[in-house]
């Protein structure tokens, strides 16, 4: 596989450069680690939010700091967890006095580290707390929902704990409205061809031409279904069809509709996808509130897309259509 | 025959294990490829790497600070679940070594018994999980007999590293039940575990040294 790289033992120190160049004064780096924060972290008095997890995901989580977003962000190695005491620097710098709360993917090696940082940030005095995203219907039955991984709802948590922290809701408050959040989150992708490390230049799996495979990792993880290659419609039918039983979203209830492309993704696609969510939700009875077609969680070039859908109530909405702007994510 | 370790021994087993996780990184990650996202073999390539760099640095007085530095290193440059995991079997090896000049191979038993408790309970797998435990546990196991049967370290690290080898080519025979793999279930039978492989890699490296 082709990339445009320098030294691969330099990709995410370079990247993060790269990005801190770019964003217009509105982020900075912590020191010389892979930690970046909003520019007027730590802000007094609201609780802080730390996002984080591999790199190799981008725009997640390094383009979602700033107002109404998150605070902070611990950014790891390629698809591999930031470490303990890193994690803890990003702690230290969003720590505003009222306690932070870790967001971040529900994967083995996020919860370690993080897990790890919490208890050494906790020694420190600083109140902590964790909320893990857990969205990823195929990668656990319902009855074990604890043990889902955490994919492309992400953006939208973390707006909505940027813009709730932000209003000045209390610490716990914060913490509910985001497992609630969560909690209505249902995401399901389907994959096209493989990713690649840039370390190695491999792709992480192999899918024969004419083949697409549902429930498909972010990190090449196989998923749980290898069919033929459907149409447009028929893909994301069968994408709501098991993301509707999943929660279950009934008639009446209102959603925010997420087309997410993994990479390599065109955004024709997606908007052909988004076209039959539209006419399918709307003969179930589920009126969308909001509709989102990007790249918001990507997975270097794998090909392929992610529908999420998220319930919304009236607290939901509120931080919902609060002003967000991050580099990654803006709501005016 | 030698019947005990010092620093000088641990030492070594530290740079032969970095130096065999180095000459087996691409064939670790070829394993973690197949059923996790291909980067185990990398990641701990590197962890051992710094882990080395820093013994050189600070070049360590007693074995628990030896060990001690060598898990706070891999916990603190690898990421990803393996960090914790593999750099928590050092750090708690350190603590149980703490204040001793000298490992027999009680203590040694000791040592390993620790480290498999704190894994355990980290990554809360159990042997069978298709994981490092399914290594550590039998290698242990047989350290246990050799223990009871006053065996030398030597024959002892020699059976141990045996056990551990078994052990891990038993995880081609289990479907996973933790880390990335067990997003597979059924689909990761017939795969060798890279975690469990690369523990058999530092047992084995144990023997050597000695």
């Amino acid at each position: 596989m082709k990339k445009l790289i320098n030294n691969p033992e330099n990709i995410v120190n370079e990247l993060i450069e790269g990005f801190v160049l770019t964003s217009k004064g509105k982020v900075k780096r912590i020191g010389s680690l892979n930690v970046v924060a909003r520019a007027d972290a730590p802000v007094k008095g609201k609780v802080g939010i730390v996002i984080g997890g591999g790199a190799g995901h981008e725009p997640l989580f390094l383009e979602y700091i700033g107002k109404g977003m998150a605070d902070v962000e611990v950014h790891g190695q390629i698809f591999a967890a930031p470490t303990p005491n890193i994690i803890l620097e990003a702690i230290k710098a969003a720590d505003g006095g009222s306690g932070v709360i870790l967001l971040y993917n529900n994967y083995a090696g996020d919860v370690l580290n993080f897990d790890m940082a919490q208890d050494m940030a906790r020694d420190k005095g600083i109140k902590v707390d964790t909320v893990r995203v857990n969205d990823e219907i195929s990668s656990a039955p319902l009855e074990r929902a604890y043990d889902r991984r955490g994919t492309t709802s992400d953006h939208i948590i973390i707006k909505i704990a940027g813009a709730a922290s932000e209003s000045g809701l209390p610490f716990d408050s914060v913490i509910k409205l985001l497992k609630k959040t969560i909690y209505n989150s249902r995401s399901l992708g389907v994959s096209l061809s493989p990713c690649s490390l840039p370390e190695t230049g491999k792709p992480t799996f192999v899918l024969e031409e004419g083949k697409m495979e549902f429930g498909m990792g972010l990190h090449g993880e196989d998923g749980i279904k290898r069919v033929d290659l459907m149409s447009a419609d028929k893909t994301a039918e069968t994408i709501l069809d098991l993301l509707i039983k999943d929660l279950p979203y009934k008639k009446g209830d209102e959603v925010i509709t997420i087309v997410n492309g993994y990479g390599s993704t065109t955004r024709m696609e997606m908007f052909i996808v988004a076209r039959r969510i539209h006419s399918y939700l709307n003969d179930k009875g589920i009126s969308i509130y909001a509709s989102e077609v990007g790249e918001f969680c990507t997975s270097q070039e794998m090909a392929g897309i992610s529908i999420t859908l998220i319930k919304l109530d009236d607290e939901i909405k509120k931080y919902f259509d609060m002003p967000a702007d991050s580099p990654g994510y803006v709501k005016v | 025959m030698k019947d005990i370790l010092n620093i000088g021994d641990f030492l070594k087993i530290i740079r032969i294990i970095s130096a065999t996780i180095q000459e087996n990184s691409g064939y670790l990650s070829e394993l973690d490829s197949t059923i996790g996202d291909g980067d185990h073999g990398i990641t701990i390539a590197r962890g051992f790497k710094k882990a080395v760099e820093k013994l050189d640095e600070t070049d360590p007085q007693n074995i628990s600070e030896l060990l001690k530095s060598t898990g706070n290193t891999l916990i603190y440059t690898m990421g990803g679940a393996a960090g914790p995991i593999f750099g928590s079997i050092f750090t708690e090896m350190a603590k149980v070594a703490d204040g001793k000049e000298e490992i027999d191979l009680t203590a040694l038993y000791e040592m390993f018994s620790s480290a498999l408790d704190k894994v355990s309970r980290l990554g809360g797998a159990k042997p069978g999980d298709k994981t490092l435990i399914d290594t550590l546990y039998p290698a242990i196991e047989s350290l246990k007999d050799s223990v009871k049967n006053n065996l030398s370290i030597k024959e002892a690290l020699r059976q141990m590293s045996s056990a551990a080898e078994k052990g891990a080519a038993s995880t081609k025979d289990m479907v996973a039940t933790k880390g990335k793999a067990r997003y597979l279930a059924e689909r990761s039978l017939g795969y060798q575990d890279a975690g469990a492989t690369t523990m058999y890699l530092i047992i084995k490296a144990f023997y050597e040294a000695i």
